[in-house]
């Protein structure tokens, strides 16, 4: 072991520019076998250093990878990692010309947090971070945002309104739905929306948004854009998320989609709509939202701190409030967590929470 | 509802470690909570008063008393809620609030969170001073323009 170590140091010092767990990553990417000897060499290990480097992908990071005497080392699925030179190459004239920068990372805290420390030294309007990796992806309210190497997207978006906060409450929708828009141009048709922005497909969760805000009462204001969306997961990766998911590979149309074409399509459509919504509002988006709207015309929960409204989901109004209709009455709500009711008529279900 | 429900519903409280339980039935809803959550007062049966401009439901209702005595003005800056949403005064549940009462905070520090549709918004101070008092409460629904902290 004593050798392994020295090799190991020593190719340090001549190849320093990317951990060796990555160069591994990459020699197995297109998912054919390699022996322990090949990659060996290709890495300048031993091979004991590479069997514990596969090791490490496996147990740390939740690959699956198989090993098969005589013929080496294989991912049970190729991986298409993300290039900057093919994203952008698969972007239109106009979308690159609103982009302020594609940065691409092997591992990052989040992606947001990233564009928040460059938004704060003054990075401009378009700017788009994405990762392979997350140590600390954030969902809502303190909760983690499952994110394993190469097995999904996060992207995230930095975007300068002249807008007053109070008038960007409904860019959360839009950015949705042009996640929902990706989706459907890249063939995967049978998924929806969930107000405000999750993406599901059969009540499993495929994609999410989170923005963060920052702005002057009276504008500008500056938001990130998070999107995480599940491509693929391996049971191990997915066993560590606490709601009910999917991921792009288990979807109707979604094994044919390169993670390339659908970090360039997201950011299309991602541009696209913000500066719809910089221009328009929500309001010449409300009849498409509502064609995707999984929930629509049916019974449901909101969940407001340590209440609960039950009532019938009656549309989104101009600003993105999710309408409630309840015992007769139709009110517009800003906050809350949607879950799904038994339909039992208007405002007759009963909850216990 | 029924009356034995709601004792039913006062016993399980009180074998459990909860501080407080709430039931939606129809129109009609219940809340209990734990004397000792509230010490100003005992045992509490009220209608749940739904938050900001939604309206209550139509049960025999008794208004919340805590939450009728913001009233009196209070000298000092105030920061504003610049959206519809609800107050954090914390990034996640469990952790330490951005401020305290009596802290003094500098121009720009964040002072909560206002989430609306997954949007989270930082709100900042705009001045410095000391945090004289904060007008919200922990995962209250709040109003545009709302007041939210008086600075001095």
């Amino acid at each position: 072991m004593a050798s392994a170590y020295c090799r190991r140091t020593l190719n340090r010092s001549i190849a320093p520019l990317m951990p060796t767990r990555y160069q591994l990553i990459r020699c197995l990417a297109d998912g054919k076998f390699h022996s322990g000897e090949q990659l060996a060499q290709q890495l300048g290990l031993s091979r004991a250093a590479v069997w514990k480097q596969i090791k490490g992908l496996r147990e740390q990071w939740g690959m699956e990878i198989h090993a098969v005497t005589g013929r080496g080392y294989r991912l049970a699925r190729p991986l298409e990692l993300l290039q900057q030179e093919r994203i952008l190459a698969l972007l239109s004239p106009e979308t690159r010309a609103s982009l302020g920068g594609l940065e691409i990372h092997d591992s990052i805290g989040s992606t947001s947090q990233q564009l928040m420390q460059q938004a704060a030294a003054g990075a401009p309007s378009g700017q788009v971070c994405l990762a392979e990796r997350q140590t600390a992806g954030r969902g809502r309210r303190g909760r983690k945002w499952i994110s394993p190497y190469g097995s999904n997207i996060y992207l995230s978006l930095l975007w300068q309104f002249p807008l007053a906060p109070i008038e960007l409450s409904g860019v959360s929708l839009a950015a949705g739905l042009a996640v929902m828009r990706a989706l459907n141009r890249l063939g995967v048709t049978e998924v929806g929306l969930k107000w405000p922005n999750d993406i599901l497909w059969q009540e499993r969760k495929l994609a999410g948004l989170l923005l963060e805000m920052t702005g002057e009462s009276e504008g500008p204001s500056q938001v990130i854009l998070g999107v995480g969306l599940n491509t693929c997961l391996s049971n191990r990766q997915g066993s560590r998320i606490d709601q009910p998911w999917v991921d792009l590979a288990n979807v109707p149309g979604g094994q044919q989609v390169g993670r390339n074409q659908l970090a360039a399509e997201l950011i299309h459509q991602l541009v696209n709509a913000l500066e719809c919504f910089e221009r328009e509002r929500l309001a010449p988006l409300l009849d498409e939202w509502q064609q995707q709207d999984l929930y629509y015309n049916k019974t449901v929960a909101l969940r407001m701190g340590n209440q609960t409204i039950v009532g019938k989901h009656v549309g989104i109004d101009k600003n993105g409030a999710l309408l409630l209709s309840h015992a007769g009455e139709e009110k517009a709500y800003f906050a809350g967590e949607v879950s799904l009711r038994p339909d039992q008529g208007d405002g007759h279900a009963n909850t216990i929470d | 509802m029924d009356i034995r429900k709601v004792k039913k519903l006062i016993e399980l409280l009180e074998e459990s470690d909860i501080a407080e339980i709430e039931i939606h039935e129809g129109e009609e809803s219940v809340r209990i909570s734990r004397a000792s959550a509230f010490p100003a007062q005992t045992t509490q049966v009220a209608a749940a008063a739904a938050p900001g401009a939604v309206a209550a439901a139509p049960a025999a209702a008794a208004a919340e008393p805590e939450s009728e005595q913001q009233e009196e003005e209070i000298s000092g800056h105030q920061i504003t809620s610049p959206m519809v949403g609800t107050f954090y005064r914390a990034p996640s549940p469990g952790s330490k609030s951005f401020v305290e009462e009596g802290q003094h905070v500098s121009q720009g520090d964040t002072l909560c969170i206002i989430e609306a549709m997954k949007i989270l918004n930082q709100i900042e101070s705009d001045i410095s001073g000391v945090v004289k008092k904060i007008l919200a409460e922990n995962g209250q629904p709040i109003e545009y323009n709302q007041p939210l902290f008086i600075i001095e």
